[in-house]
């Protein structure tokens, strides 16, 4: 039996104000990509979450069409550190060598290098190990030591020399010269699996 | 406590001599006295607690109960929990003395901790488990053993190479309900196993479609918190306990109730050293909100004798798992509170422990952990047997987050033909934490 428009219009009225807030803001937005971009800690991510669903089930040849996407986000102005730390996410899921140059860039943007580095590390291959070594000459610190605890987990031995010298310059932080040697340590002893 | 040198038995020459000859192998459940007299290496075995929050409770208790251990550390990113934790650890020997430490790598530091209880939310395990093996310490480590399967065999092979023993704490290996419905279908006491069905309770974790950030308290050191994970701002709703339901830092009901029963089944499949060889899940994750693990868990392993092992969300409001074991002599039903079957005469039977084989036996988890840090023998849940549990747990959560069927090959723990799900496996830490 068909519902009468004044029963539904009653209907309507009884929905929560949330859920009114909820509807709204859902049919107001055009640009899915726009609202991932402006995500901030607590938004609703359900555009994001529609991604992710998108990239989980996509076959190998639509993952490059939705890596092109993903770094066409990371590249828009403005987007928040949520919304890099999403793409960058995505990307460590379905990125490809061609992911890497803009990684790369995000990298060694301010705060930019532990979702770059989200990415880089999953990523296979030399590009990839390539931009990692590369950071070693403009990160410092904290971040510094990160990409050398990527590099040695990934096994990178070009990487090997490089940590010979960090982990004896009396100019890096101790934190660095301590990832340094550990690294150093890894490379070598080779226990690693996976 | 001087450490005895290493002479950890491999993991193959473990499982065959448990399999063939549990009996002489099986460790006493209480040590004689003799062992801690004058002429011991030492008469207390020194430990340290990273994590002292929900979970470390009942460490606690048991462990002031126990005259061979003095707890003389603890570390936690929360002062509120680490004073209690002090206050409490004083109170049980009636003497000033328990220190109390922020970060764990001061605690690791000091030479007279022998062994470390980690009871850290998951996505320190590994970092703080993989770091007191360095330091010279065995590992007692709550279950899940790890966040990632990467993080699981790193641990291994930390625990391997610094030659350290390490329990995970997935204790009901350590109940006697438990060990001899194992050895009963070990033994082929059902006949021959078709399938294992795994309830797990649901998760009960909602805040609605948007959340706040909320000032860090006082006395939280929130950026240690998070660690290696993802930088996040601190919400009440998304810390202490409810960290299980966000998957940067658990993964949901499977890890924290599945992981025990999947531990049962694959105990009972003799598939401590392996695992599935093909996984499929169809689980439900919430769109928006705080929480991202799944809240409709369902996801199915097939192992290469054929048998299949099915994990899913119950929603009889029963707070607890179970796992059933179907075969074609009937099945057997067994949780914490009960064992039930399809023929009483087959309790009878598990009961009786006729079968030719037999499991190695522990009555006390903790015991039959500080026996093997005074033996240098395996313990009864050993980290690489806590690390093919965990590792079916991530199987069946990378399967339902990609929501295909995937193939696993277990010797090489790797995905076959599947890049993303292999992607899975692993995932960067957050500078400086890294594995290495």
């Amino acid at each position: 039996m068909a519902e009468s428009n004044s029963t539904a219009a009653a209907g309507a009225e009884k929905k929560s104000s949330a859920f009114r807030n909820y509807e709204d803001w859902f049919t107001q937005s055009p640009d899915p990509w726009a609202e991932i971009a402006a995500l901030q800690p607590g938004d609703d991510r359900t555009f994001a979450s529609t991604v992710q669903r998108m990239v989980t089930n996509a076959e190998p040849e639509q993952r490059a069409v939705l890596e092109t996407k993903l770094l066409a986000l990371l590249a828009r102005p403005g987007i928040t550190a949520t919304g890099r730390m999403f793409a960058c996410r995505m990307l460590s899921w379905v990125g490809a060598d061609r992911s890497v140059p803009v990684l790369a860039k995000v990298l060694l943007e301010p705060h930019g290098a532990d979702a770059a580095r989200y990415a880089l590390e999953s990523i296979p291959g030399d590009a990839a190990a390539q931009a990692l070594l590369a950071g070693l000459d403009h990160l410092t610190g904290v971040a510094k030591a990160g990409l050398i605890g990527a590099l040695a987990l990934r096994g990178t031995a070009a990487a090997a020399p490089r940590f010979e010298r960090i982990a004896t310059d009396t100019l890096e932080t101790p934190e660095v010269r301590a990832a340094a040697a550990r690294g150093l340590a890894r490379l070598h002893a080779k226990f690693a699996s996976l | 406590m001087k450490t005895p040198a290493p002479a950890l038995l491999d993991r193959r020459t473990f499982l065959q001599r448990s399999s063939l000859a549990a009996t002489a192998l099986a460790l006493p459940t209480i040590l004689p006295s003799r062992l801690f007299g004058e002429d011991a290496p030492s008469k207390k075995i020194g430990v340290g607690f990273i994590g002292v929050g929900n979970i470390a409770q009942g460490h606690m208790d048991t462990l002031l109960g126990f005259d061979e251990v003095r707890i003389v550390a603890v570390a936690d990113v929360d002062r509120a929990h680490r004073e209690a934790a002090q206050a409490k650890i004083d109170a049980g020997y009636g003497a000033k003395g328990c220190a109390g430490y922020n970060d764990f790598r001061e605690l690791l530091a000091r030479p007279d901790i022998d062994v470390v209880w980690v009871c850290t939310p998951d996505h320190w395990h590994a970092l703080a488990a993989i770091e007191a093996i360095r330091r010279g310490k065995d590992v007692y480590v709550e279950k899940p053993l790890t966040l990632t399967i990467r993080e699981g065999r790193e641990l291994v092979n930390a625990a391997r190479w610094y030659q350290r023993v390490a329990q995970t704490g997935t204790q009901q290996r350590s109940s006697k309900r438990f060990h001899d419905t194992a050895e009963f279908i070990r033994n082929g006491g059902l006949g021959k196993l078709e399938r294992i069905e795994i309830l797990i309770p649901a998760n009960n974790k909602y805040v609605g479609a948007r959340w706040q950030p909320e000032a860090v308290p006082a006395g939280l050191d929130w950026e240690m918190w998070l660690g290696p994970a993802p930088w996040s701002p601190f919400t009440r709703q998304g810390c202490h306990y409810n960290f299980r339901f966000n998957l940067d830092y658990a993964c949901g009901q499977v890890t924290n109730w599945g992981v025990h029963y999947i531990d049962i089944a694959q105990w009972a499949l003799g598939m401590d050293d392996s695992g599935p060889v093909e996984v499929e899940g169809h689980g439900e994750f919430p769109s928006s909100g705080l929480f991202t693990t799944a809240t409709k868990v369902d996801f199915t392993c097939r192992y290469a004798n054929d048998v299949t092992l099915r994990c899913r969300t119950r929603y009889d409001g029963v707070s607890d798992g179970n796992v059933r074991f179907f075969g074609d002599r009937g099945w057997i039903d067994v949780s914490r509170s009960a064992s039930t079957a399809s023929a009483p005469a087959l309790l009878k039977e598990v009961t009786a422990r006729s079968g030719g084989l037999k499991l190695p036996a522990s009555t006390n988890h903790h015991d039959n952990f500080l026996t093997a840090v005074r033996t240098r023998a395996l313990p009864i849940s050993d980290v690489e047997i806590g690390h093919r549990t965990t590792t079916v747990c991530n199987l069946g959560n990378i399967a339902m987050l990609l929501d295909r069927k995937l193939r696993w090959d277990p010797a090489r723990e790797e995905f076959i033909d599947d890049e993303m799900a292999n992607r899975l496996r692993h995932r960067a830490m957050r500078a400086p934490w890294s594995l290495v």
